[in-house]
């Protein structure tokens, strides 16, 4: 296709306005067109904000801002800003590891093994996302915490000891809650890439004797390459970028990381969003490194396409009699990091307050909670913006990353990975100078979208661009160049073959990174707290102000709808993509 | 609210204003279209068709800021009934507050006068942020911003508020009316500790900063992780070398745990996970005992408090029913609502025992020029150990 590419492009150039040339300004061009200004404008505009602001002082109506060098030289000037990103490259390491670790293996094991009851576990895997950040750091200091934590005061019963066997207040507690929070994240990204794999290779070296192990490093490993490399940098930098587990269980103990200090910043007057930035720019640097390793690792042609115009049929490895122990994994995960949160926080709803559970706090259950939710004055209307906005993100996002992962990964145009960079960039955006950029372009240059839904929904198409970039760049690695052409000796214009081959080959992972986004959608809330509107709340304000009142035990109840519905939306989209998507054994 | 329905309202001096329609006049209607046509490619072509006509033609409110003060200032004896007679023409308020307390008061203002609230929920500092940036985009939507002391004279330094001229003011506490008149506190925000009735014996509970130097508060202890505010306060009524020797010597002895977020703490006291919380607010253990958890507040002198403030924007386009808000919250009447949510109100009349002559105030002119002094310090002695 690449070649193809470069000729168009040739040809183009070469029969100018006059000639036949004009007949390429169709829909392709259109399309392509349309996807690129839109990535460039919704990216580069935050961009430029925060380089901008990196550059000045904070404004007041005392002292309006001038440029200076001082927010470089405040972040980067002191012993302490190298403390701070030392626990945070350590925090992020472990959790990408670890989150891989579980999401990964999960995913193997329900798309590439023959463990009985596995459709049964991809909806739960995607628990642990459902559940707000703020809940399931709570519920785990309520299981894991020295003092009341329920795990602990169960172990030591049993034991008959003093002995603290767990401490969620630690570098590994962290580590632990944020990468179980995050490895459906890997989880949905290696569904996707084992879904799309040519399973020939396995046989052949199944036939040849090698073991189910051998078969797992040598083969299935290595040709999900680009997909492993892609959850890691993406679970890496957003654990970098994560505020609320550092908060919750770092902040007690004295491990404090990168995001404080841009916290710090943002949250004093004047407002030190330059000092934010400036603070930023690293996380920048970091994404924008693992980006172009990751188009080093990827630039090499075919190597990783695994579906070709060969008669495709994923089918599964036979595990024998250790598929009963990768269903034995399966129940023992389901019922720690899934059942065992969940129950915490059925438990506290159930509640008048939040207290160990006990013969006597038995006697206390009631449904007061939920009866409060059912008469909340703005819940129904809030959870229906989310919705909305969710679906509209989730699809806006998948579909614009498609084209654009189709010019990174199928094209030979120069800089190509800037292109990949560039949709990739505001991952890092600290969310409150995002929305402060996007709130400050929009004041003055007035659509209209201002104090509508429209600006949150500019907010989460941009936010979680980059997700869809490297679900959609993840399956586009894996389907040869070869399909598109016979579509093209076939007569199909790029347009057709784009939506009639490439997008349903696709299907793994354009339903993965829908269903990713459509999550975070609804919890997105750093940048969703300065854009909403009286009138339109979303979900995530209404849990932020139920936390902020304390009250605990509503918003537990609502953490419980909250699981319910999502996990009966996430089975309903498996269920359609099943039905429609590509043919599954 | 949109730009024509502002434009509608007489008795404002309007600034000829192109008003390119968003297809939506206002967000019920934009979830009906929603519900009824989801019909979003035809929509985003509008948005990008109008873009294009429009770029450059930003058209803002202009409400008289003279109107506005002459409203405020007025002192005659028909004031009230002028007022009354005003907000009919407006188009009920908007209110940025970051105050749960507020939420039953708006109500109840709205039965009094039917003059509808649009309230916007956010923390304190978003509050803030969001103010200053859309004063300086030229967008003047709100009406009244309630928020802490140290935040509104912030805005007060923005040049934001405006200064009412009411006689209500009288029958406050002094702490409440700033000489500027641009913010009036309606309650105030008392720090008290807080201990969990099943882990702490009520022999052993504290009476100065001094007892929680001795071992037996080692691993019981916890703070709010950003009340640098009460600390900086807190040293200079201890005297700032005596009382950062104390706090030295608890950190060192016992350690301090510090959480995010007041409601937290206070959750965390409940829960038996922090035995004894330093920094809550006073209504926080109150509501939560209230509902049975066994949780108690305990003033340790010197017990300090910070005023949350309500204050009237210089370019409030409702200002009449703003006005009649602004009063209707240090009335007694409003002050009754907040004082029977166990909050601590300004009004003279309304008694609260916190509220006695040994209450230290946080200087909200201090707070901000002290406030990075302070955080430094507090992070230095607190958090960072």
């Amino acid at each position: 296709m690449g070649t193809t590419w470069d000729a168009r492009m040739g040809e183009l150039r070469s029969a100018g306005p006059s000639g036949n040339g004009w007949r390429f300004l169709n829909t392709q061009w259109l399309v392509i067109g349309v996807c690129l200004a839109a990535v460039a404008y919704l990216a580069l505009m935050p961009l430029g904000f925060l380089v901008w602001q990196s550059f000045l002082t904070p404004d007041s109506a005392e002292a309006a801002a001038r440029y200076t060098l001082g927010n470089y030289a405040t972040a980067y000037g002191s012993a302490e800003t190298l403390r701070l990103l030392g626990n945070s490259l350590v925090f992020a390491g472990g959790t990408a590891a670890f989150a891989f670790l579980v999401g990964g293996s999960l995913a193997w094991m329900n798309e590439r093994t023959n463990t009985p009851f596995k459709r049964l576990f991809f909806a739960l895997s995607i628990v642990p996302l459902i559940i707000p950040g703020i809940m399931f750091t709570i519920s785990w200091i309520l299981l894991g915490s020295p003092k009341i934590g329920l795990l602990n005061l169960l172990l030591q019963r049993w034991f008959g000891t003093e002995y603290v066997f767990l401490n969620v207040y630690s570098m590994w507690g962290m580590i632990w809650v944020e990468g179980l929070h995050y490895s459906p994240m890997a989880f949905l990204m290696m569904t996707a890439a084992f879904r799309s794999m040519d399973p020939s290779l396995e046989e052949s070296a199944m036939m040849s004797g090698a073991s189910i192990f051998q078969i797992f490093w040598r083969i299935t490993l290595k040709l999900t390459w680009p997909a492993i490399f892609a959850s890691l940098l993406i679970l890496f930098v957003r654990a970098i970028e994560a505020f609320e587990v550092p908060a919750l269980l770092g902040i007690p103990v004295g491990i404090h990381v990168f995001t404080s200090a841009i916290y710090q910043a943002v949250h004093q007057y004047p407002s030190q969003v330059g000092l934010a930035s400036a603070y930023g720019t690293t996380l920048l640097l970091i994404t924008t490194g693992g980006i172009y390793l990751q188009s080093r690792l990827t630039g090499r042609g075919s190597r990783y396409a695994t579906v070709t115009g060969k008669g495709f049929r994923p089918r599964v490895v036979d595990l024998g009699p250790w598929r009963y122990v990768t269903a034995g994994i399966f129940i023992v995960y389901f019922l720690l990091i899934v059942l065992l949160p969940f129950l915490v926080l059925l438990w506290s709803s159930l509640q008048r307050y939040y207290s160990v559970p006990s013969m006597e706090a038995l006697g206390q259950v009631g449904l007061d909670a939920y009866r409060f939710l059912w008469s909340h004055p703005t819940i129904i209307d809030s959870v229906w913006n989310s919705l909305l906005l969710a679906f509209a993100s989730a699809t806006i996002v998948m579909l614009l990353t498609s084209v654009v992962c189709w010019i990174v990964v199928k094209t030979r145009l120069p800089g190509r990975w800037l292109l990949d960079n560039i949709a990739s960039l505001p991952l890092v955006f600290p969310g409150l100078v995002l929305g402060l950029a996007v709130m400050v372009f929009y004041l003055n240059f007035n659509i209209g979208i201002y104090g509508t839904l429209w600006i949150m929904l500019v907010v989460y198409v941009t936010r979680f661009m980059p997700y869809g970039m490297r679900y959609n760049s993840t399956s586009m690695l894996q389907i040869h160049k070869e399909l598109e052409e016979s579509a093209q000796m076939s007569g199909a214009d790029w347009f057709t073959t784009f939506r009639r081959i490439l997008l349903p080959l696709l299907k793994p992972g354009l339903l993965a990174g829908w269903i990713y986004v459509f999550i975070v959608s609804i919890r997105e809330l750093s940048a969703s707290i300065l854009l909403y509107s009286p009138g339109n709340e979303v979900v995530s304000i209404v849990i932020w102000e139920l936390w902020e009142n304390g009250q605990f035990v509503e918003l537990s109840a609502l953490g419980v709808v909250f699981i319910l519905a999502l996990l009966a939306l996430v089975m309903l989209a498996q269920y359609m993509g099943r039905r429609f998507g590509v043919k599954e054994i | 609210m949109t730009a024509s329905t502002r434009a509608a309202s007489p008795g404002m001096e309007v600034r000829p204003c192109v008003h390119v329609g968003w297809p939506f006049d206002d967000m019920a209607a934009m979830n009906r279209q929603y519900k009824e046509e989801a019909d979003m490619k035809n929509v985003l072509f509008t948005v990008v068709a109008r873009a294009l006509v429009m770029t450059g033609l930003a058209c803002s409110p202009a409400v008289a800021q003279d109107r506005v003060e002459e409203l405020a200032t007025y002192q005659g004896p028909d004031r009230q009934a002028r007022l009354i007679e005003a907000a009919k023409k407006e188009n009920g308020i908007t209110i940025y507050h970051a105050y749960p307390a507020l939420t039953n008061v708006m109500a109840a203002f709205t039965k009094k006068y039917g003059i509808k609230t649009r309230p916007w929920r956010a923390g304190s500092e978003a509050v803030l942020q969001r103010l200053t940036t859309e004063a300086r985009g030229n967008r003047f939507e709100v009406d009244i911003v309630q928020n802490n002391a140290p935040e509104n004279e912030a805005a007060h330094r923005e040049k934001l508020l405006q200064a009412v001229r009411t006689p209500l003011t009288d029958d406050l506490i002094p702490q409440a009316v700033p000489a500027h008149r641009e913010w009036v506190g309606i309650t105030l925000d008392v720090w008290v500790a807080a201990y969990n009735t099943t882990k702490v014996k009520e022999s052993e509970l504290p009476k100065r900063y001094e007892d929680l130097q001795d071992p037996r508060w080692k691993g019981r202890l916890g703070i709010e992780a950003n009340n640098h505010g009460w600390y900086g306060t807190l040293l200079s009524e201890l005297g700032e070398q005596r009382g950062r020797e104390i706090f030295n010597n608890i950190v060192a002895t016992n350690g301090i745990s510090a959480r995010k977020g007041h409601s937290l703490l206070t959750t965390m006291v409940g829960s038996g996970e922090v035995p004894l919380a330093l920094t809550v607010y006073n209504w926080n253990p109150e509501q939560l005992a209230a509902k049975g958890a066994p949780i108690k507040g305990l003033p340790i002198d010197p017990v300090i408090a910070q005023p949350s403030t309500v204050a009237l924007m210089k370019k409030a386009p409702n200002p009449a029913s703003a006005i009649l808000f602004y009063e209707f919250v240090i009335s007694e009447a409003g002050q009754r609502i907040m004082q029977g949510m166990s909050y601590v109100t300004t009004h003279k009349r309304l008694e609260h025992p916190l509220r006695n002559a040994s209450l230290k105030f946080v200087d909200p002119v201090k707070a901000l020029d002290m406030q990075a002094v302070w955080l430094a310090d507090f992070e230095k002695t607190i958090l960072k150990k």
